[in-house]
């Protein structure tokens, strides 16, 4: 134990020299940079703003549509000198517009709490009770194969069991597509709790599943709302499972009712962009409220 | 409390061997400590006996009942953890009756347990906070209380101290064996202070590279460390260790400087190591004569208020000195410094094995090189033959 | 002492050296739900579309004659002549538009980066094109590049840039790149935000290191926080890659695979195939064939992707 450690020559040690350094940088570099810091920042935040506004540009191109006449979008300008708010009720009169959102978040919901269910045990299973490890491999395979692997024999599955054009039918198919997903977000949240919170259940007598119930989900539950929040998301937003197994008007979501204003018939664009904007809607809601939430766990996912 | 047996425990991690054929008894109600530096095995020999680790081949056994299979549930032992791993979304009350909850105790039984516990650890007041509102030292002790109330047959303690500053360090070490003693439960305590290891244990296991080096009391391994990984790891400051080269005309370091050994010792050309620990060396008083002196020149002198350590070039490597009283040499100055031959530890240069002092009348016959071999091979002591990792407790 | 360390020789004997049963009972429970559902998602469908493609079936009636391996013989050799381009035209598309996207949505976090933290209103502008339903990205993009009534063709004409409108969907190569151009939009901000925690997560303190050593803002991105970042940014790439060889969304809504047939992409071939020319065991064949070139495709990817991290660990 030594209290005051000088070098051998009795010279200040190198951490002084650092110090001295970094204590004349700050006054000395900020003078320096001062000037080209200043157009870089300009530079950045040019850049931003481009970026911003090529993000913005079609959905605000859309909403700018839902204000034109026929004859106002023909003339392909961005503003309208005569706006008009037919479009909007004319939208929801033409086809069961609410209707289809409303089935659309009833479906994109369910699923979502099915698939968090599915996954969130096993993760659990693979990370503290390590067995199973096949299954990051299997989990993985099965989110390269294209969906488009699955559609036949679904609809096959589906049409003898009978779930074709139904919302159990379309919950299973879109709870089960998103458990890739589900499963690799969960495991970058499970890594945040620490094992040793498990471990220490364990040596106080709780059993392994009891663990999981008392001490694991509830310090999970941020990434198991991430997950259920992205799942959400993305089975409302999935249009080819949709697009064959729910095609009846009484299941049908807003994807493919947004599809419907294809072809070659001629569309009204104002009132396709009411559909397309008041479909969003609740898509965008839930992105602008639970931002933090969202971005969270992509990174989590994503970045480990 | 249970008597613990390890038999011929081995885990290996892919590639790693982690514990390599470890073997221990700890008796009951004793207080083991587990040393050695980090990546040594401690900590897994740990959590293999709390059954979080399985072995890769070998046995824990409880009172001469093998536990291998078992799940820590089913074990009945406590833990505390190096991050003390409370729970945070439950309060301290709920923190230390978890377990007993787990357990299906009374709920009468149970109130009386986290009193006790919260009395005996000052924790009362703090009863109905989360683990987030307590200092470093309170959740230390909220991490204890949870052992404690569940009266298991063993403590198993994984570097606890480790995490708080060394004041708090020093009186909760105090704390420990109070409560030990008082409970009167087997402990398994891992630490890589060895300082905490010699203050707390009844015994110590010294383990490097998943090998158990030497199992003894405190004092044993200070007095006769079976290696020179344990000479140099027991003890603060460590102990000083001198190459020498050993010829007929007696032992040498590197500089030439002339070492005198303890009687008893054998002769014959051998590369050995000279242990001697700073508290056995002292400036020689001028004008001493006929006393075992080596000289050097000093490099760096620490006053610590209490004593002085002396660091001196000598025999070719650093030693350091332990010194009383203010009247020190300057740097650079020619130091005379003596040593106690009683207290010279020796060792093989290749094996680090000890080399025992041998009966004198094998040893004092005049240089005849075959009979010098053997008796040279006997004393050089390989380090599997020796049992110096003796399995059974004291009585 | 030696009739206990019998007595321990026996129990050794008995010993059982992996973990216990119980805790395998608890994990298999655990993990079965996942597994049944894998099952039915991803497992039965690979061996029924395996079994299909050796038939000829329609939707109505699979599994209707047994032919061999004529169809993948028809689609690898014989007539058929929009598959295997499809295919090309898959991996084109989508290593294009990844690397695209990768740069540029490594520039934007960047950008970010220089930000001491991202204000509300710029993570809303980040997020919205990635929730955004890619049927809905279509349809906006569809209404831009239209002819008649199309933002780009109105602003080009009342500029004076064209005499008249161009076919941006229904003319190569515009009904590529406006693909692109979609898939970008949508894309970026999703590359974006996990380049931008990737930068993140270099420590400050090497960074500070290397400015007290005199580097400026560009030597420490391209000699330091690049090669840190590179084996995510790795990732981050491959991720975008097998989510771009899954693109239907978007050529459905935007080209519906044409002009003619030269958008299309694999996912779509095959959709066309069973749902509008009804040919589900040649469909089989395509989806097994796809499923077999992604994975080649990625193969190098993940071989390089092992390089990177122990490079750069």
């Amino acid at each position: 134990m030594t209290i005051l450690k000088l070098a051998d020559d009795g010279r200040p040690g190198k951490q002084d020299d650092v110090r001295r350094r970094k204590a004349a940088s700050p006054e000395a570099g900020s003078r320096r940079i001062a000037g080209p810091l200043i157009t870089k920042r300009l530079l950045s935040w040019l850049g931003i703003v481009l970026y911003g506004g090529f993000f913005l540009l079609p959905i605000a191109f859309l909403i700018s549509l839902t204000f034109k006449t026929r004859d106002e979008v023909l003339l392909g300008q961005f503003f309208t000198s005569k706006p008009v708010l037919e479009n909007w009720w004319k939208a929801f009169e033409f086809i069961n517009l609410a209707g289809f959102i409303g089935h659309s978040v009833v479906i994109a919901s369910l699923s979502a709490l099915l698939t968090v269910a599915l996954a969130t045990p096993a993760t659990y299973a693979v990370a503290r009770l390590q067995h199973g490890e096949f299954v990051g491999s299997l989990v993985l395979s099965s989110y390269i194969a294209p969906p488009v692997v699955a559609l036949l024999p679904l609809f096959f599955l589906m049409r003898c069991l009978g779930l074709l054009n139904s919302f159990s039918g379309m919950i299973l198919v879109d709870g089960l597509m998103n458990l890739p997903v589900a499963y690799w977000l969960l495991r970058g949240f499970l890594k945040k709790v620490p094992a040793a919170l498990d471990e220490a259940a364990w040596v106080d007598g709780a059993g392994f599943f009891k663990t999981f119930l008392l001490i694991t989900l509830p310090l999970l539950v941020p990434g198991l709302f991430a997950t259920g929040l992205i799942s959400l998301i993305l089975a409302y937003n999935e249009f080819l499972f949709a697009s064959l197994f729910a095609q009846d008007d009484r299941v049908r979501g807003l994807t493919v009712a947004i599809s419907l204003f294809q072809g070659d018939r001629f569309v009204n664009f104002g009132q396709m962009a009411v559909a397309s904007i008041a479909g969003i809607v609740p898509v965008y809601l839930i992105a602008l409220v639970f931002q933090n939430r969202l971005i969270g766990g992509l990174t989590v996912g994503g970045v480990k | 409390m249970a008597r613990i047996d390890i038999t011929s425990l081995n885990k290996t991690f892919g590639e790693h061997r982690i514990l390599n054929d470890v073997n221990l008894s700890i008796g009951e109600g004793e207080f083991m400590a587990l040393v050695g530096p980090s990546g040594c095995g401690k900590s897994t020999l740990l959590r293999m006996i709390a059954g979080l680790e399985p072995a890769s081949s070998g046995s824990v056994a409880f009172d001469g009942v093998a536990v291998d299979g078992k799940p820590p549930q089913a074990r009945n032992i406590a833990m505390v953890f190096q991050s003390y791993a409370l729970y945070p979304h439950m309060r301290v009350r709920d923190n230390l009756a978890f377990g007993l909850r787990q357990r299906k105790l009374p709920s009468a039984e149970i109130e009386r347990r986290v009193l006790d516990a919260a009395r005996a650890l000052e924790l009362l007041s703090f009863l109905d906070r989360y683990p987030r509102e307590l200092s470093g030292g309170q959740r230390q002790r909220v991490a204890m209380g949870r052992a404690m109330v569940r009266e298991p047959v063993a403590f198993l303690l994984d570097e606890p101290l480790s995490n708080l500053d060394a004041q708090l360090r020093a009186s909760m070490r105090l704390e420990i064996r109070a409560q030990q003693e008082r409970l009167r439960v087997t402990t398994v305590y891992v630490t890589h202070d060895q300082v905490e290891a010699v203050t707390l244990a009844d015994r110590i296991a010294v383990m490097q590279a998943g090998r158990i080096m030497q199992i003894g009391t405190p004092l044993e391994l200070y007095d006769r460390p079976m290696n020179r990984f344990v000479a140099g790891f027991i003890g603060s400051p460590a102990m000083n260790f001198i190459n020498v080269r050993r010829r007929d005309d007696g032992v040498r370091a590197s500089d030439g400087s002339l070492i005198r050994l303890p009687l008893g010792q054998a002769n014959g050309e051998a590369e050995l190591i000279v242990g001697l620990r700073p508290e056995h060396l002292s400036v020689c008083a001028h004008g001493a004569v006929d006393v075992p002196v080596i000289e050097g020149i000093v490099s760096r002198v620490e006053q610590l208020g209490a004593e002085v350590e002396i660091h001196v070039e000598s025999c070719g490597t650093r030693l350091c000195l332990r010194h009383f009283g203010r009247d020190v040499p300057e740097k650079g100055a020619r130091l005379r410094v003596s040593y106690e031959i009683a207290r010279l530890h020796l060792f093989d240069h290749a094996t680090g094995a000890r080399i025992a002092e041998q009966d004198v009348a094998a040893a004092i016959e005049p240089s005849n090189v075959a009979r010098d071999e053997a008796a040279a091979s006997r004393v050089r002591v390989p380090q599997h033959e020796v049992d110096f990792t003796s399995t059974t407790p004291p009585a | 002492m030696n009739s206990s360390k019998a007595a321990l020789q026996v129990d050794l004997a008995k010993s059982r050296g992996g973990l216990d049963q119980s805790r395998l009972v608890v994990a298999w429970l655990m993990l079965l739900p996942l597994l049944l559902g894998l099952l039915i998602f991803a497992i039965y469908p690979s061996i029924y579309v395996l079994g299909l493609s050796f038939t000829k079936s329609t939707l109505g009636q699979p599994f209707k004659a047994y032919l061999g391996l004529r169809n993948y013989h028809w689609l690898a050799f014989g007539g058929d002549d929009i598959f295997v381009p499809s295919l090309l035209r898959a991996a084109i598309f989508s290593i294009c538009v990844s690397l695209v996207e990768l740069g540029l949505g490594l520039w934007l976090a960047v950008l970010l980066a220089s930000m001491q933290r991202l204000s509300r209103l710029v993570r809303s502008i980040l997020l919205l094109p990635l929730m955004t339903p890619p049927v809905l990205v279509g349809t906006a993009w569809k209404l831009l590049l239209a002819p008649g009534g199309g933002l780009v063709n109105g602003k080009l004409l009342s500029l004076g840039i064209v005499d008249a409108p161009i076919s941006f969907l229904g003319t190569q190569p515009w009904a590529l790149l406006s693909l692109m151009v979609a898939d970008a939009w949508q894309w970026t901000p999703f590359v974006a935000i996990l380049a931008y925690a990737a930068l993140r997560q270099v420590p400050d303190d090497v960074v500070e290191a290397a400015l007290l050593d005199g580097a400026n803002a560009t030597a420490i991105f391209w000699k330091i926080q690049l090669p840190m970042t590179a084996p995510l940014l790795l990732a981050i790439f491959m991720l975008r890659l097998i989510m771009a060889f899954k693109t239907f969304d978007l050529l459905y809504i935007l080209t519906f695979g044409g002009p003619g047939a030269s958008t299309d992409m694999a996912g779509f071939a095959v959709w066309r195939t069973a749902l509008r020319n009804f040919d589900v065991g040649t469909a089989a064949a395509e989806t097994v064939l796809f499923a077999a070139f992604v994975s080649l495709a990625l193969l190098p990817l993940l071989w390089l992707h092992r390089r990177v991290e122990r490079i750069a660990s």
